[in-house]
């Protein structure tokens, strides 16, 4: 009864829909953690105003519905002058959504540091240089990598939403393939498939690279 | 053009279809989580056949946090009643698929939980000669959902942002709602502001409930009286 | 004399226990008769927990025989439920359940596991925190309590069950000074009561007083075993005069 062979015609468009999928998550999670980087400094920050501004993004993007930040950036924006297309929206939207998590991610790597490595590193006299760049951020990196990682996952999966602004990912593709056979079981599950390839990919690079960061900051010579 | 607030009634009963599915999807995914996570935790002295059961859980976890729910809701949706000649309602498959994933990243998290629990807990247990289910009752609940429940809590705001996804295939509630007044009013930024600061107060309503919860949880190691663990 | 006639509540023979190529437990011997008292000493990782934790199946042993109250523990479940029935433990880091009240945790054995009534339970359990000397401590919380108190709620939970023998595995040694001779008078007043007790402990003068048999172990074995005079004042073996003297045993001449 289920019939896969409807999709061999489509194989090239699914392997271009593959591409876009791969294109918005990676470019939102790339964006989003340099963003998330330079907020860092400010939900930090010992001045109120900055530290209250980036908790305020963070609270609302946390709370509120990826979809919903899609939608302001793909409808509501357009009507002050700032139009985009469709794959532009979604790493926008992705990436904003993505920094809220990412800020919170990096912040709680740093708080899991234990106080007693400051004071080893102000009694050994270490400049705050050093103390950042070998001790501080390898330590906070190696706690926060699986979150990290995690959060990549999420930005794979929440590339699926650019459907519903008409985007030719690979959610939006099958919707269209399904559409257009009436097979939207055979169309979704091989989809599903291929996101659950992907994910299972990312997570076994991204353990193999923690691996290898984890090597290096431990066996690095000063 | 009708104006907003002519639909504020419209809003307000999709608001409720939202905190509806939420609350369905949230009861699922937890049920599904506590289930699939104290079976699945590697602990001292666990019956064999829970060996098995996380071999299988292991495959679900894996499966279901890797697909968007979007998808998921898809599948169930158009997929399953095309296939299998069976109709499935539209909030049944937005249900079931927040409660397929979000049960996944809950079993991870109350399975981080039990397996939080000291050893040593586990070999007086087994030195009392507790079988694992007074075990998992009295000895590893309360710890487990006092390390998982923040992590738990997240999830529950997840599944109620994740709810806005129903508007995909057209179920009602507020984001579905929201497009609609949009499409009516043209009032793009009002809509979306309003629709926001629901979603947000929700949210935080949740967020507070689960510090209280957690609040609870942690003072029941050093009350004044007892009686409630043996109940 | 007539303690020879008695079949042993516990008894070991050529037990062996490996973790990998590490043999823990290499061949030991061992018998426990009622109302006897057996103090297990021996420098760190000579096996001592290990051998005290396969007798109520917390480790399951590689080879010889292991025989509680007339039951074989041959690795089936069953064995080891009827085992750990008729055996209390207490452990060197408590262990108390930290959700639970000092009674709860008490009387949750006896309530979950042997049906007994919460009325009948918590009664029993009164009794048993007052033997212990900490009447009036029922509802505190082990947070709330001090080590040496806990370690006694240990105790009382140990003994909530009626056990044929209690297991003690260091029961002092996570405690502050000042404290232990309230965990090792509770202890006295059970070797008096007639419990049956094996308890690994470095408290000499204890074990001196209190154990109609003292069993030295180095890696894996038993090494020498006797009553306190013979063992403690007048050892045989280097390996055990050697242990005692690094303990400054010089107080039992
Ligand atoms: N779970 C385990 N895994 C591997 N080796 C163990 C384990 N438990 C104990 N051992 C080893 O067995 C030996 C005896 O340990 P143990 O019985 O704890 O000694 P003791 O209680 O006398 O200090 C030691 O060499 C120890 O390292
Ligand atoms: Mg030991």
């Amino acid at each position: 009864m289920l019939d896969f062979s409807i999709l061999i015609p489509y194989f090239r468009d699914f392997v271009q829909a593959l591409g876009l999928t791969l294109a918005l998550s990676l470019s939102g999670f790339a964006i989003s953690s340099v963003l998330a980087a330079l907020l860092l400094p400010a939900r930090m920050s010992s001045v109120a105003i900055l530290r209250r501004l980036t908790w305020l993004y963070v609270e609302v993007l946390r709370n509120i519905p990826v979809l919903l930040v899609l939608y302001v950036v793909f409808f509501a924006l357009p009507q002050i002058g700032i139009k985009t297309e469709s794959w532009v929206a979604a790493i926008v939207a992705l990436s904003f959504n993505s920094t809220a998590y990412l800020v919170e991610i990096y912040r709680g790597g740093l708080n899991s540091i234990p106080q007693g490595r400051y004071e080893a590193a102000a009694a050994l006299n270490l400049n705050s240089f050093t103390l950042w760049t070998r001790i501080l951020l390898p330590e906070a990196l190696r706690t926060a990598y699986p979150a990290i990682g995690n959060q990549l996952v999420a930005c794979v999966l929440g590339s699926s939403l650019a459907v519903l602004i008409g985007a030719g990912e690979l959610t939006g593709l099958a919707y269209m393939v399904g559409a257009s056979t009436f097979r939207y079981f055979e169309t979704f599950l091989t989809v599903a498939i291929v996101y659950i390839v992907i994910v299972q990919v990312i997570n076994f690079c991204w353990g193999k690279l923690g691996a290898q960061i984890i090597a290096r900051n431990t066996s690095r010579r000063l | 053009m009708t104006s907003v607030i002519d639909y504020t009634e419209l809003f307000l009963t999709a608001v409720v279809y939202t905190i509806a599915l939420s609350v369905m999807s949230i009861i699922g995914g937890t049920l599904v989580g506590v289930v699939f996570g104290f079976l699945s935790a590697r602990r001292l002295e666990a019956p064999h056949w829970f060996r098995a059961a996380r071999v299988f859980i292991d495959i679900y976890v894996r499966i279901f946090r890797s697909v968007p729910p979007l998808v998921l809701m898809f599948l169930l949706y158009f997929g399953v009643s095309a296939a299998m000649n069976l109709s499935i309602s539209m909030t049944a498959a937005v249900v079931l698929a927040l409660t397929l994933f979000v049960g996944a990243y809950q079993s991870e998290n109350i399975r981080a939980g039990v397996e939080s629990v000291p050893r040593g807990q586990a070999e007086a247990s087994a030195a009392l000669g507790l079988g694992i289910f007074s075990r998992m009752r009295y000895v590893e609940a309360r710890p487990t959902f006092a390390v998982a429940l923040p992590s738990m809590v997240g999830q529950w705001v997840v599944t109620i942002k994740d709810t806005s996804l129903a508007s995909g295939i057209g179920v009602v509630e507020a984001t579905t709602i929201a497009l609609t007044v949009r499409q009516a009013t043209g009032e793009t930024w009002l809509v979306f502001l309003v629709l926001g600061v629901t979603y947000f107060l929700i949210n935080r309503g949740v967020a507070l409930l689960g510090s209280v919860l957690e609040k609870r949880i942690s003072r029941s190691t050093s009350r004044a009286q007892s009686r409630a663990a043996l109940v | 004399m007539s303690e020879m006639l008695k079949t042993p509540v516990v008894s070991l023979k050529g037990v062996i226990k490996k973790y990998g190529s590490v043999v823990a437990v290499n061949g030991v011997d061992l018998e426990v008769f009622e109302s006897q008292t057996v103090a297990i000493i021996g420098p760190s990782g000579s096996g001592k927990s290990t051998v005290i934790r396969t007798i109520n199946g917390l480790e399951s042993h590689d080879g010889g025989e292991i025989v509680v109250n007339g039951v074989t523990l041959d690795g089936s479940k069953s064995s080891i439920r009827d085992v750990r029935n008729d055996v209390g433990m207490v452990f060197q880091q408590f262990n108390l359940f930290p959700y639970m009240s000092a009674l709860d945790n008490i009387t949750l054995a006896p309530r979950r596991r042997q049906g007994v009534s919460r009325l009948d339970a918590e009664a029993h359990g009164m009794e048993l925190l007052e033997k212990v000397g900490l009447k009036g401590f029922e509802s505190r919380y082990p947070s709330e309590l001090s080590g040496g108190q806990q370690q006694r709620v240990a105790i009382a939970r140990g003994l909530a069950t009626k056990p044929k023998v209690m297991l003690f595995d260091e029961p002092t040694s996570a405690l502050d000074p000042e404290v232990v001779q309230d965990v090792l008078g509770v202890m006295k007043d059970l070797a008096h009561d007639g419990v049956t007790m094996i308890v690994v402990t470095h408290e000499l003068t204890f074990a001196a007083q209190v154990a109609n048999s003292i069993v030295f172990m180095d890696a894996g074995v038993v090494v020498e075993q006797g009553d306190g005079d013979s063992l403690l004042r007048n050892p045989q073996h280097k390996r055990t005069i050697r242990f005692l003297s690094s303990l400054n045993a010089s107080s039992f001449d």
